[in-house]
């Protein structure tokens, strides 16, 4: 840690030193007395390391009983997308469910209580199998491809807490163009069923009144992969705006495709990517997740993604077992059961949060824990809390990297390349490895000691509401120019308040900024998101700066001969 | 008894078999290879028929509503199966964009339909991708009015 003296003592600083007084530890007391920098030793206090927790997909206390339906009537799903209307005639309604059970097997009576729904659905796959095993879109053989079975891994542990979890075949909407507002339709149909199916009122020759009173369809989530991690936010959307009154409150797209561009404002959404996928190869997921929460609109929602290294499409998907991915290259390629080991853990762990109310694992989503035992993966999250207050977004038509978010003025010192851009693969981007769809701040640096500094106006100095500095950061893939193959980035953040008392922290000593996935041919600039305790910066030593007044925000680009990074969503946050 | 015991045994194994098959024959056939799809078709060619369809199509576009009965299908065909992918097909014919598309042949067949046929310029290029992924990128000859064939 550096820092810089200057100014008045405040009043906080006779609280903390009570609380160091209070506490004899040989290492805390040589911090406090100490003006020299000690990286380390700093960085361990003012940030845990990130907490050890237990898989959150490790089987929960009900036992799991299982079911399905592939109703005699068939339906008719009309749809518009992209200016095209399309009718699909004999739409099966068709899925497997697991559920909490008395007892554990097919069709058992349903544990007491309500139960949180959960629907999943799959993407575009051939349908059909043929002699030779392969899935294919046709000539019909009578053997269809069970597309929606390729979930059960997560149902099972799912339904084990507490979830009645359904997947949904999609079949008749494979092998055709788009198709994804019909996706969404299907899905909503299918939550119509089950709202019947809960009512005691309605006749019920599917299940004879099994899920009568046991289905809450206040708490509805939906997860999709591929064109279904999209179908579900056009099935969200759409009962928003055709008043269909499902309350869906989860949505968690596994690599989902984006042909629509939708955007989210109000629900919880979670995106799960992974970095070698040899399909949706461009990482279309990470669009949606950047739309979300729109400025206008940025405190209806959190939003999360992971970005799975070694990670390819098809194996998410258990019926889906070619692998797509990026051949003879990624260097750390997972095994098919290790990808969907992530799957399950962050599937369960988002939907317990959003759906039960119990956020014990909020925080592998933030970064402030692990998951030992889903090693070797490695993922790179974003996470934007709904309680923040932007700094910087980078928005700014026309782009203004001189101007915050807040109306202060920015700084560059000795930044080479320096400018607002586009983060996406269509033009205007900086170079042609961003998939995104925001824009952000570039810096490059060949000379240490480059700066950006971020002036926070008086109306928003008092940051004491927050937790974090949080902001997005990415190593901007240059061939090695700047940034060397292969090697992970670092540089300092510097809190400075209006007395002109300032504390840095070297960023490597809280979270990895890592080098791009290995993709030759398309490589990614991914932007992940760094959250900085602001303890880090006022509590060791008393010395620090006072966070009632805060006046600049520093980017010191000091540890590094030379770099290129790509900023975005700069905030103070919870 | 002695003399029964290999039969029983006998039917014993032969009853476990059968319930073993049974329940491998329940499990979804497995694909179980590499396959690269960000890549060209193999030996991809092209084909052009004008079809007078026997029932008219009623197409929307833009909220427009028309029936079609006269329409341009291309048909790419590949010595290798087409794959089916996340990312929709897109076959490009000068600055016309096809969608709308159905696999034939055991996959081995993409069939593009065009519905407003004097949108094919004659010499326009013509090639197939997977949205956006240019590695997928397949040429195919140019369309050639002359050689669409009528069915």
């Amino acid at each position: 840690m550096n820092r810089s003296r200057g100014g008045s003592h405040r009043p906080f600083y006779l609280a903390a030193l009570v609380l160091l007084l209070l506490n004899s530890t040989a290492s805390f007391s040589a911090l406090v007395t100490d003006d020299e920098h000690d990286d380390e030793h700093e960085g361990r206090l003012c940030r845990h390391k990130p907490d050890n927790i237990q898989d959150p997909s490790r089987p929960g206390p009900h036992h799991v009983a299982t079911t399905s339906y592939n109703l005699p009537n068939t339906i008719t799903i009309t749809a518009t997308e992209g200016g095209s209307t399309t009718t699909d005639t004999n739409v099966h309604l068709w899925a497997v469910v697991y559920y909490p059970g008395l007892s554990s097997g097919a069709n058992k009576p349903v544990a007491p209580g309500k139960h949180p729904l959960v629907v999943y659905l799959h993407g575009n796959h051939g349908i059909w199998i043929d002699s030779g095993g392969n899935h294919t879109c046709g000539p019909p053989t009578g053997n269809p491809v069970p597309n929606h079975e390729g979930y059960n891994y997560i149902l099972e542990r799912l339904a084990s807490h507490g979830f009645i979890a359904v997947s949904i075949n999609a079949n008749d909407l494979n092998c055709k163009g788009g198709r994804i507002v019909a996706r969404g339709k299907l899905i909503l149909q299918h939550l119509g069923l089950w709202k019947d199916w809960n009512d005691p009122a309605k006749p019920d020759p599917t299940f004879n009144g099994r899920f009568h009173h046991h289905v809450d369809m206040d708490r509805i989530g939906l997860a999709g992969h591929s064109r279904g991690g999209e179908g579900i936010v056009s099935a969200y959307l759409e009962n928003q705006s055709s008043g269909f009154g499902f309350h869906i409150k989860a949505l968690h797209s596994i690599s989902p495709v984006d042909f629509d561009s939708f955007v989210l404002v109000d629900v919880p959404y979670y995106v799960l990517m992974g970095a070698a996928d040899g399909d949706v190869w461009d990482l279309e997921g990470a669009r949606i997740y950047d739309r979300a929460a729109p400025r206008t609109n940025a405190h209806k929602m959190p939003k999360m993604q992971s970005y799975l290294y070694g990670a390819n499409h098809n194996w998410f998907n258990t019926v889906w077992s070619q692998d797509e991915g990026w051949p003879s290259f990624g260097p750390n390629r997972l095994t098919d059961v290790q990808q969907r080991d992530v799957e399950r853990a962050m599937g369960t762990a988002f939907f317990r949060e959003y759906l039960q109310g119990l956020g014990a694992e909020h925080a592998i989503f933030t970064g402030d824990a692990v998951v030992p035992t889903l090693a070797p993966a490695q993922f790179y999250r974003s996470y934007q809390d709904p309680k923040h207050i932007a700094v910087d977004d980078f928005e700014d038509a026309p782009p203004n990297p001189l101007s915050n978010s807040l109306g202060g003025a920015n700084t560059n010192i000795s930044l080479s390349s320096f400018g607002e851009f586009t983060f996406s693969e269509f033009g205007g981007a900086f170079n042609n490895t961003f998939f995104q769809d925001t824009h952000g701040l570039i810096g490059g640096w060949s000379t240490q000691g480059a700066e950006f500094i971020l002036n926070v106006p008086p109306a928003n100095k008092d940051v004491t509401v927050y937790r974090y500095v949080s902001f997005r950061v990415t190593q901007v893939f240059d061939s090695g120019a700047l940034n060397p193959i292969g090697q992970t980035e670092d540089f300092d953040v510097g809190l400075e308040d209006t007395n002109g008392n300032s504390t840095s922290v070297k960023v490597s000593q809280f979270d990895v900024i890592p080098f791009s996935y290995d993709r030759p041919g398309g490589e990614a600039s991914m932007l992940q998101t760094i959250r900085l305790g602001l303890a880090c910066f006022y509590c060791a030593e008393h010395k620090g700066m006072d966070i009632h007044s805060v006046a600049k925000i520093h980017f010191r680009f000091n540890r590094k001969p030379t770099g290129l990074v790509g900023l975005d969503d700069l905030q103070f946050s919870r | 008894m002695r003399k029964r015991l290999p039969i029983i045994s006998l039917a014993i194994f032969g009853f476990g078999f059968c319930v073993i098959a049974s329940a491998q024959e329940k499990q979804p056939p497995k694909e179980k290879h590499a396959v690269v799809l960000r890549q060209p078709l193999k030996e991809a060619r092209l084909e052009v028929a004008r079809v007078r369809l026997k029932k008219p199509a009623e197409v929307v576009e833009q909220g427009v509503k028309r029936e079609v009965s006269v329409v341009l299908e291309f048909r790419v065909t590949s010595s290798q199966a087409i794959p089916v992918r996340a990312l929709d097909p897109v076959l490009v014919v000068g600055d016309v964009s096809l969608r709308e598309y159905r696999y034939e042949d055991h996959d081995r067949a993409l069939v593009f339909t065009l519905y407003d046929p004097e949108k094919a310029k004659d010499g326009a290029t013509v090639y197939l991708q997977f949205g956006n992924d240019a590695a997928s990128r397949t040429e195919l000859q140019s369309f050639r009015a002359s050689e669409v064939k009528e069915s």
